[in-house]
């Protein structure tokens, strides 16, 4: 029988697919020449319709195509976080190209279907769905990760991340190929039935490590970390920002919708499961990201560290844990996207990402250092910024569900944060600068960091009304199991 | 007698799957994966999943493998000696991959134990599988036309020449 289609509910991503698909269009038609303006321009307005779209139309909640597609809080919420943070990585692609030539449109294509790839993930209700739509993400992230071909670590990262990520898409499909044996579903509704009514079954249990294992990849958790240094490194900026913050969060959609919801009711396992993976995680990351030199290959280690801190709330296994990943991950948007815009306009200042030639930085940028410096200073979680009332919620959370020791390790780790964060900061603020030409930034891009930083602070003070959406969207999340506690 | 030609076909896959990744010489990795794939098409028409088993004879036993064999050629990878220097990942590799097969097994085993497997209702025929991939699922059906398109897109723009300096 052919499902019934609800449109409405699909509005946001037919209006992606439809703008994809005018782009291509007006690019083809246009005569030739004048061609390196149109589509950034086109695609910065078009952005912005969809964010006045997704912040006035109000969401259309339900599920269409027979359950295969689902809108809900968790799922309306996190599109208009991607949709937030492409704002941003626009920019930055902009910023980052602006010398070079006409090959460029397809890389706005690669964004916009990355974006799409995104919004279907967030919002799938099967797994052949959720598949696919990962495929869309992590395909588009793969070429755009190789794109500078003239660059050997563009392409030794393109070609790192395609290996490894190919390996983890084998071990999701092989997860999902037993789910499917056992249930005889792919539909999360069914299998999240099944599970309540037969409860722990070890190839059900396999399933899911399996499962795990491709979401660990996505966010970047221990053993599946081993990529993020290198990637983070060698691709270009916009695409590092758009791996560290897009796609970290389109794993933890995943690790909500299935381990708060599908899958939950083998909660008593997976405490201790993710428990030990966070720690690790996080330690692994700190570690790592002292002695880094390496601008980028630092906040890639950072950003290991972050998803540590992140799976704490996971391993709390409550809803509160659930919606400080949430709120941590507003936070996160805004700081490191902050960090990384910073990071793209020195680069075409200076053409260089080590962390010695930021020396100075102050001098020639007030704008840039102070926005890096504050990005910096959320990231190591000083209070009053977001970074600080993430980290206290999530380690809220974790003691609230007896993981005390988890919480001392959290701890621990974020003094250690610290230390190279505030490295970074003293060789902006304190070391002299070996050039002292000042950096000029257009006033469009200072607005841009205007607004990150507003973000940044804003969301740390007034904390309320951000952390109340982020349970909302976990409340009236679909599929989410009872056995979840508060 | 289909019994028979499943446990034939099942014993060569599995040996062919250990050429695949024992052999020394690439050429031989290749044509046993190609013979892998003929048997995996075998168990697929064995348990009358028919358009799943000719595809994947077509498709990857027909185009891809021999396009994998085409590059191995080309390449002239006759020297095994370049694949000889990464001892140091055998034994993790080695144990890994046993660890992974051992939990295998015993959730199989235990999931085998408790109850029956019957083989699904409907034929893997084209008609059926055409009947329920333009119905039921549609969506992922259609949604695989942008997977296609981050390919093209991907092919183009990394063939293209590269980026002027940056």
């Amino acid at each position: 029988m052919f499902p019934i289609i609800d449109w409405n509910i699909l509005s946001l991503e037919v209006s992606i697919t439809a703008i994809l698909v005018g782009l291509i269009v007006i690019d083809i038609a246009q005569p030739k020449g004048n061609s390196s303006r149109l589509v950034p321009t086109l695609s910065f307005l078009a952005l912005g319709a969809l964010i006045l779209f997704w912040l006035f139309n109000g969401a259309v909640f339900g599920t269409t195509f027979n359950g295969m597609f689902v809108s809900d809080s968790l799922s309306w919420d996190f599109k208009g976080f991607f949709l937030m943070a492409m704002n941003f990585i626009l920019t930055m692609t902009q910023q980052y190209f602006k010398t070079s030539g006409d090959r460029l449109d397809s890389f706005y294509y690669l964004l916009w279907l990355a974006l799409l790839g995104a919004c279907l993930l967030a919002s799938s209700g099967d797994f052949l769905v959720l598949f696919i739509a990962l495929e869309i993400l992590t395909i588009s992230l793969y070429v755009m990760t190789a794109y500078l071909k003239s660059d050997k670590l563009s392409l030794e990262a393109g070609m790192k991340y395609l290996i490894l990520g190919a390996l983890s898409s084998a071990f999701f499909l092989f997860g999902i190929s037993f789910i499917y044996g056992v249930t005889h579903s792919t539909r999360f509704e069914i299998i999240k039935g099944y599970v309540d009514f037969h409860g722990m079954d070890p190839m059900m249990l396999f399933a899911s490590i399996l499962v795990l294992s491709a979401i660990g990849f996505k966010i970047a958790s221990v053993p599946f970390q081993q990529w993020v240094p290198d990637v983070y490194q060698g691709a270009p900026t916009p695409v590092t920002a758009l791996l560290s913050v897009v796609s970290k969060a389109a794993g933890f959609i995943m690790l909500i919708r299935l381990f708060f919801g599908v899958f939950n009711a083998w909660h008593i396992q997976w405490e201790t499961v993710l428990a030990v993976l966070s720690a690790i995680t996080m330690c692994y990351g700190n570690l790592g990201a002292m002695f880094q030199t390496n601008i980028k290959r630092l906040l890639g280690y950072s950003s290991i560290g972050h998803a540590g801190y992140l799976l704490m709330g996971a391993a709390a296994g409550s809803t509160l844990g659930a919606s400080a990943i949430n709120f941590y991950l507003l936070g996160y948007l805004f700081t490191n996207l902050a960090a990384f815009l910073v990071i793209v306009l020195f680069y075409n200042a200076a053409k260089s990402d080590d962390i010695s030639d930021y020396a100075g930085l102050a001098k020639r940028s007030g704008s840039l250092a102070i926005a890096l410096l504050l990005a910096l200073v959320s990231l190591a979680g000083i209070p009053p910024l977001a970074g600080f009332f993430g980290k206290f919620t999530l380690l809220m959370a974790a003691v609230k569900s007896n993981l005390i020791w988890l919480a001392l390790i959290a701890a621990v780790n974020i003094v250690i944060s610290t230390y190279y964060y505030l490295r970074v900061v003293k060789t902006i603020y304190v070391d002299q600068p070996r050039v002292t030409t000042p950096i000029a930034v257009s006033f469009p891009v200072q607005l841009v960091i205007g607004f990150a930083i507003t973000g940044i602070v804003v969301i740390g003070i007034c904390q309320g009304p951000f952390l109340e959406i982020a349970m909302r969207s976990v409340n009236n999340m679909a599929f989410l199991a009872t056995y979840v506690s508060q | 007698m289909s019994l028979l030609f499943f446990y034939f076909f099942a014993t060569m896959l599995v040996l062919s799957g250990l050429v695949v990744i024992l052999a020394q010489n690439p050429l031989y990795n290749v044509l046993s994966l190609v013979v892998a794939t003929f048997c995996l098409s075998n168990l697929f028409l064995l348990l009358e999943a028919y358009f799943v088993g000719i595809i994947l004879l077509l498709v990857y036993a027909g185009a891809v493998l021999i396009f994998f064999l085409f590059v191995v050629m080309c390449l002239n990878l006759n020297n095994p000696s370049a694949f000889q220097n990464q001892n140091r990942f055998k034994i993790s590799g080695w144990l890994l991959g046993s660890c992974f097969l051992a939990s295998f097994f015993l959730t199989t085993k235990s999931y085998l134990l408790t109850r029956s497997l019957e083989p699904s209702s409907i034929r893997g025929t084209i008609e059926a599988i055409g009947k329920i991939l333009f119905t039921e699922y549609v969506l992922p059906f259609e949604l695989t036309s942008f997977l296609l398109l981050v390919a093209t897109f991907g092919i183009v723009s990394l063939a293209q020449g590269s980026l002027k300096s940056r």
